[in-house]
């Protein structure tokens, strides 16, 4: 396979260079539907950006959350000795 | 885009530390405890240390508690905040990570991430757990953990991503697709390094 396929006016590699801009909604809308055309067309494009979005939702929603509790409680003690001595 | 919670949230952040700087203790100790747990894990995956880690935590709130007068409100203080620790981070900074990474093509890094390839979907099922992310962001180098931490997991915006990591725009954008495959093609190596669970 080759990045060379052209579909719906756009090589795969214009896909795979498109495709941060189009996981972040950062496209024009013209060039929105050319990469979504190519997407509906073009399983290899189609499922590495899958993947990618994939990437993009897990780190943001399985990586969140606060600091440890005693992490958090450390910090609190250092900030109130330098507000004291401010 | 920001939707309208986002934008709730750097307003609170933009009020509590206009008080904090007029020298409301509760105020700052309020802004603490909404970002302490993003500025850890920032740190924490610069320093991949945890010591090191907890110093840089301390440090950014210190110079926070110092310089809140001085927040000048061009960027979100969460992306503030970043800047600081990335500095006080770098301070703590291992060798290792100052060696520069090959520049790699976008064509290399789409065929390593999966493109065109039957086990693509490996990477799908890895990254919805937190461990094998963990895992895969620890191998990543410095500057790009840093951009996926900002952007994909603190969520900030694009403009505020790259404030913080002092880039514009277009090579923080550039910065990020790069770590976005170079993280799904690792997710997809380490996946066959394990026997997949049904
Ligand atoms: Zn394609």
């Amino acid at each position: 396979m080759s990045l060379d396929r052209e579909l719906a006016g756009l090589t795969c590699r214009q896909v795979l260079d498109r495709l941060g801009d189009y996981l972040d909604g950062d496209l024009a809308p013209a060039a929105r539907a050319a990469v979504e055309t190519h997407l509906r067309g073009c399983d290899a494009c189609a499922r590495l950006g899958g993947a990618v979005g994939a990437v993009v939702g897990g780190l943001r929603q399985r990586l969140g959350g606060d600091a440890p509790a005693d992490v958090a409680a450390r910090l609190s003690e250092r900030l109130a000795r330098e507000a004291g001595e401010a | 885009m920001p939707d309208q919670a986002d934008l709730a949230d750097a307003q609170r952040d933009r009020d509590l530390i206009a008080r904090a700087a007029a020298g409301d203790r509760a105020a700052f100790g309020a802004l603490v405890a909404r970002h302490r747990g993003a500025i850890h894990r920032l740190a924490t995956i610069l320093t991949r240390d945890a010591a090191a880690a907890e110093d840089v935590l301390q440090d950014t709130f210190v110079a926070a508690l110092r310089g809140a007068a001085g927040f000048r409100g061009d960027g979100s203080v969460a992306s503030w905040l970043f800047a600081i620790a990335r500095h006080a981070a770098h301070r703590h900074g291992r060798r290792a990570d100052q060696v520069p990474v090959a520049p790699e093509s976008l064509d290399a890094l789409g065929a390593a991430a999966g493109w065109g390839q039957p086990d693509v979907e490996t990477v799908v099922a890895a990254a919805e757990e937190r461990a094998a992310l963990e895992r895969a962001l620890a191998e990543l180098p410095v500057d790009e953990r840093a951009v996926l931490v900002l952007r994909d997991v603190e969520g900030l915006s694009g403009h505020d991503t790259a404030a913080a990591l002092e880039l514009t725009l277009p090579a923080m954008k550039s910065r990020l697709h790069r770590a976005r495959l170079r993280l799904a093609a690792t997710l997809r190596r380490q996946g066959g390094d394990h026997v997949p669970r049904s």
